[in-house]
């Protein structure tokens, strides 16, 4: 198995909360860059876990976690959010900030990554047009229905083009149509060279797209190419 | 098996077409906002903190520049003391010095002291009887250097006590010096006051940012969410902490700025007939500042300005780093 080039390596990986048992056990897998998959597996299977871990918010308990060539035991907090904003992640519960308008949420990332607002004004503004929030750009969260958070939260993970897409049931709250329309983002994110991978149970979405798939069951991992 | 749609419609970014839109952001609209970091009470520690250390810093200024008026006065005046000699006659020999004293080189004005005058400066202490007049009190010249062209005091001294025996000169050295002390010592207690009142606005700035990262947790977490460097956060934060660091320090100078412009006041208001307003403004001065003391006032509001900005940043990037390690 060659797996000098893995974006995502995970080495005999193991995770307890506390002194509880292990939600996650032995865990080895790897992904090459460009990989698109679906991850899946019963309500507490340790989905959401794994995301955490793969996005640097959780530490292993046992076994090692190379991100994109690195092991993320050995980085610095520098080094951690270098690799964060190669990163875009949908949390389950969205994650975004009340006193910032949608558009200012969306853009967030860009303005950490220090660009100026000139320079990405227009692509915030198309990807929320793109998502159906174009008339809801200045419109705060507190304002926005599940949905529309939801697709304010996925265009704020994709709107800097990162190199791995992590996303927790990024359909959960809109309805086929817009869940088919964002699963399109995703592909085409993954033809322009992202990596990605998408926590769901959502059968009807993964049927939409030949994605490998990755099964998690009572904290082990099954990977079905 | 794909259902999806063709990327034709895809979002512009991932696309090369450009086009000109309206803007939806506000031009920078602040990542953490201003009134979950900051309250009126801190600012209102830091303008109180502004003050006293205007006051401080400028008194210590007043203090020090007060002292170079009085030991230059000092300096350029010396004074011969003529011990009365029993077998020949004190005034002949005041007017043997003075005239001595006139030929020198660096001598603006010679000026004896009638035996009148010299019992007056020892008025306060012994009181006034005419007994005295028969005490063989010594006699006093003061000589008014010329400060452009000093003459050498020390030579001045070793030949006018050799020519005139029971004449002593009086540089001032004593007084000097003892001047130079007392304006060190309140040199060194008013910078001990500085740095202890720029501990306390230190300290209360970092258990400000300690709560003001507490309120904020979620906006920091999401900031490491989307990949913000600690220096990122730490900015967000110490932008607040710099404005109020800002206003509350000119609200404190410039309360201590009026001070001393109605100090004049003050002090014809607290002269008492022991000691007038006049002896009190010969003392330290008038009290107002100068260009000088004004250039101070802003260097307060700089500095706690500057506390403010360094304390912050530290202390919200080792809360940061604390919590990420």
């Amino acid at each position: 198995m060659n797996t000098g080039h893995a974006l995502i390596r995970f080495e005999n990986v193991g995770l307890r909360y506390g002194a509880g048992q292990e939600v996650l056990r032995d865990v080895n897998f790897h992904l090459h860059p460009g990989s698109f998959h679906f991850l899946t597996g019963p309500s507490g299977a340790g989905k959401t876990t794994l995301l955490r871990m793969l996005f640097m918010s959780l530490r292993p308990t046992r076994g090692l976690v190379y991100l994109f060539g690195r092991n993320i035991a050995k980085n610095t907090t520098s080094q951690r959010a270098d690799l964060r904003r190669r990163i875009g992640i949908v949390f389950q519960d969205f994650r975004l900030l009340d006193h910032l308008t949608t558009w200012e949420n969306v853009a967030l990332p860009l303005r950490v990554m220090g660009r100026k607002q000139s320079d990405y004004q227009d692509d915030v503004t198309e990807l929320l047009r793109w998502v159906g929030l174009g008339d809801r750009m200045h419109a705060f969260p507190a304002v926005l229905s599940g949905g529309e958070k939801q697709r304010a939260a996925i265009a704020r993970a994709v709107i800097a083009k990162p190199e791995l897409l992590l996303a927790d049931e990024p359909t959960g709250n809109v309805d086929p149509q817009m869940a088919r329309r964002l699963l399109r983002l995703f592909i085409e994110l993954n033809r322009l060279g992202t990596s990605i991978i998408i926590a769901t149970h959502d059968y009807q979405l993964m049927s939409q797209f030949p994605a490998a798939r990755m099964q998690l069951e009572n904290g082990r991992l099954e990977m079905h190419e | 098996m794909s259902t999806v749609e063709p990327a034709s419609s895809l979002p512009v970014l991932y696309k090369t077409r450009k086009q000109s839109q309206p803007k939806y952001a506000r031009s920078n609209a602040p990542i953490v906002p201003p009134g979950s970091v900051t309250g009126r009470s801190l600012a209102l520690v830091i303008a109180i903190m502004g003050f006293l250390a205007s006051i401080t810093a400028c008194g210590v200024y007043i203090v020090f520049n007060a002292a170079n008026v009085w030991t230059d006065r000092i300096s350029a005046e010396i004074t011969v003391q003529i011990q009365p000699h029993a077998d020949a006659s004190g005034e002949d020999r005041t007017a043997d010095i003075v005239q001595f004293l006139k030929d020198q080189n660096g001598i603006a004005r010679v000026t004896p002291f009638s035996q009148e005058q010299s019992l007056k400066l020892v008025e306060p202490w012994i009181g006034r009887s005419e007994v005295l007049k028969s005490f063989a009190i010594p006699k006093l010249v003061a000589v008014q250097i010329d400060t452009s062209s000093p003459p050498d005091i020390a030579t001045l001294k070793t030949v006018l006590e050799s020519k005139f025996p029971g004449a002593f000169l009086d540089d001032h050295g004593l007084w000097r010096n003892e001047i130079r002390r007392l304006t060190r010592l309140l040199e060194i207690g008013g910078i001990g006051m500085l740095f202890l009142m720029a501990a306390a606005t230190a300290a209360v700035i970092v258990a400000a940012a300690t709560s003001a990262l507490a309120s904020n947790r979620e906006i920091v977490s999401v900031l490491n969410l989307v990949g913000a460097e600690e220096k990122f956060i730490a900015r967000q934060f110490e932008t607040h902490f710099v404005k109020v660091g800002v206003r509350a320090g000119v609200f404190g100078a410039g309360l201590a700025a009026l001070l001393f412009l109605s100090l004049p006041y003050i002090t014809e208001g607290i002269s008492t007939s022991a000691t007038s307003a006049a002896e009190i403004r010969r003392l330290v001065g008038a009290g107002t500042l100068d260009i000088g003391g004004y250039a101070v006032l802003v260097l307060v509001v700089v500095a706690v300005a500057l506390i403010c900005k360094l304390t912050s940043r530290y202390g919200v990037r080792r809360i940061l780093n604390h919590q990420n390690s």
